[in-house]
């Protein structure tokens, strides 16, 4: 982990309402997070958590009902033009061909990230950057986005975004709809050019032990309101919110010598209930040093 | 399993195909599951796992056909070459958990109306089918069996329809539960309880399970025993404890390590690099 000088993302207060006819969902409500630069932040919960949403609006793709959001530093108004500044945060979707017009070529694609004129530096760029992914460059001038692999699609989304020269991007379950070796790769690549590239990542996911291999901190959510907050070995190790422990409680585990515990904790879970009686609404509290957690 | 308990249900050399000369999308399957035990089908998209699952439910589209072998669930044939779909009875044998539980209900009909009518067709009269269908709610998890029975598909929650279709399949005391990715879309905690639902129903009924799943740490837990498929071929079957740890074929070797690369700390720890986690 870098030593950290000032944050990269900042969000204080954050708060989405929605309005459904007569009454308003609170997606999110005062959510505050900062992730340093080069390093990534787990954003961690399930359907309804808000996750999405929080990421949606550090990408300036929803406007917030209150709160503020500043990247390296600058404020970012609300339902930002600046395309400058809009470049800066990139987003990778689940589903990467939905995000790829299938009868674009892939130059064309890429081309779209690029500001200006196509000339023959955009064009070692975009090849450059294929390589970047590892995919093979002559791949610019394939028609369909369709006859990619799963694990394609997603190399040529992630190439697109480099190609915005992004400070930030939000990754929102980007493997999520990948098998598990290809999803490995994915990851893998993700980190490497993290590393590569000072990169600061926000990752949405709903797998709180996933984000063990690839976050420095994670940050967690329940119905809009985040619970416990914190670097992810204290997390992990030590999760404060009886949310955060059910999460953990709920992963399955590959070491069959863990079977019947994790047996026993499913089964625990189902005659308790626990998680559908947690109050999310307590304040979050230091527990340790950058450790937060919404505990009496 | 090593004990002398007889297998509620035996695959042997089943061989599916799209039509008569196409494809060959599952080949040479064989397996046996034992009364009171899970199996897992695991591999990724496009290995013949939800095909295998079709074939022994005797649900293939009209396009897929049995080429050879044959399913046997408690000595009856339930699938073999030739035969086109499922009969009469086989219904009371094998009962099917899709994953879209969704789409498993009658979007026009109230819950307690359809479970009634999937424990009439299971041969219940009207009174016991009543009485037994709100014990079945309970027994699934549902605090108010009533207010839920009365309540039509969209206006409860995916795991609540989840357990609904568990409570139709377990009312039917099927021999065999084709689980195919029960849980694949639900929230993680959500998953936890239907699958110790599920886990729980198999001690109580007795019967066998296969379950499909690309998740190989939920069949860790789930399965007795794994088969693991390739592009439509066994490439091994086995204990689970056996697969998860001293596979000996290359592509389950890759699998296992790929899932454990994933969770484990440090594994993508860059090589050059060095100060990145």
């Amino acid at each position: 982990m870098t030593a950290s000088t000032s944050p990269l993302l900042e969000v204080r207060g954050l708060s989405v309402e929605f309005r459904r006819r007569r009454h308003v969902v609170h997606a999110v409500a005062d959510v505050s997070l900062s992730v340093d630069r080069g390093t990534t932040l787990a954003l961690v919960g399930e359907s309804g958590s808000g996750k999405s949403t929080t990421a949606k609006v550090i990408a300036g793709l929803v406007a917030p009902t209150s709160g503020s959001i500043s990247i390296g530093g600058r404020e970012i108004p609300s339902g930002f033009k600046d395309a400058a500044l809009r470049r800066s945060v990139q987003l990778i979707f689940q589903h990467p061909g939905s995000s790829l017009d299938p009868t674009w070529t892939i130059e064309r694609i890429l081309a779209e990230a690029i500001p200006g004129r196509v000339d023959s530096a955009a064009r070692h760029r975009m090849a450059d950057t294929l390589a970047d992914v590892g995919l093979d460059p002559s791949l610019l001038s394939r028609t369909s986005a369709r006859s990619l692999s799963g694990g394609q699609a997603q190399r040529i989304a992630i190439a697109r975004t480099l190609l915005a020269d992004p400070a930030l991007i939000v990754l929102d379950e980007p493997t999520a709809s990948l098998d598990g070796s290809v999803r490995l790769r994915i990851l893998r690549l993700l980190a490497q050019l993290q590393h590569d590239r000072d990169l600061t990542y926000v990752l949405i996911t709903h797998d709180l032990r996933s984000a063990q291999s690839v976050s420095d901190h994670v940050a967690v959510m329940l119905r809009g309101r985040l619970v416990e907050t914190g670097p992810t070995s204290a997390v992990l190790s030590q999760p404060l919110h009886p949310y955060t422990q059910a999460l953990l409680d709920a992963a399955p585990s590959l070491d069959p010598r863990e079977r019947d515990a994790t047996m026993g904790r499913w089964r625990s879970q189902l005659q308790s209930g626990a998680v559908d009686r947690t109050d999310p609404s307590v304040p979050l509290r230091q527990v340790a040093p950058g450790h937060f957690a919404a505990v009496e | 399993m090593t004990d002398t308990r007889t297998s509620a249900v035996s695959v042997s050399g089943l061989t599916v195909g799209v039509g008569a000369h196409g494809p060959t999308l599952v080949d040479d399957l064989s397996f046996e599951i034992a009364a009171g035990t899970v199996m897992g089908i695991v591999g990724e998209s496009g290995s013949g796992k939800s095909v295998t699952s079709l074939a022994i439910a005797g649900l293939l589209p009209p396009s897929l056909s049995v080429r050879a072998g044959e399913v046997r669930v408690d000595g009856r044939v339930t699938a073999s070459a030739g035969r086109r779909r499922r009969r009469g009875n086989d219904r009371v044998d094998i009962g099917v958990i899709f994953q879209d539980p969704r789409a498993a209900l009658n979007p026009l009909m109230p819950i307690g109306a359809q479970l009634r009518r999937s424990l009439r067709a299971a041969g219940m009269n009207r009174a016991r089918a009543e009485s037994r269908s709100l014990e079945l709610l309970e027994d699934v998890g549902i605090a108010d069996p009533v207010r839920v029975g009365q309540s039509y598909p969209h206006e409860i929650s995916g795991g609540m329809c989840q357990r609904v279709v568990i409570a139709m399949v377990v009312g039917a005391e099927p021999s065999l539960i084709i689980a195919d990715e029960p849980t694949t879309g639900l929230d993680l905690t959500i998953q936890a309880q239907i699958l110790a639902l599920l886990h729980e129903t198999v001690t109580r009924l007795g019967c066998a399970v296969l379950l499909i799943t690309h998740d190989l740490a939920v069949a860790a837990t789930m399965c007795d025993t794994m088969l693991v498929l390739y592009g439509g071929v066994p490439v091994e079957v086995g204990t689970s404890a056996k697969i998860l740890t001293a596979a000996e074929h290359p592509y389950t070797i890759r699998l296992v390590a790929a899932v454990n690369g994933e969770v484990s700390r440090g594994a993508l720890a860059i090589d050059d690099g060095g100060d990145l986690r």
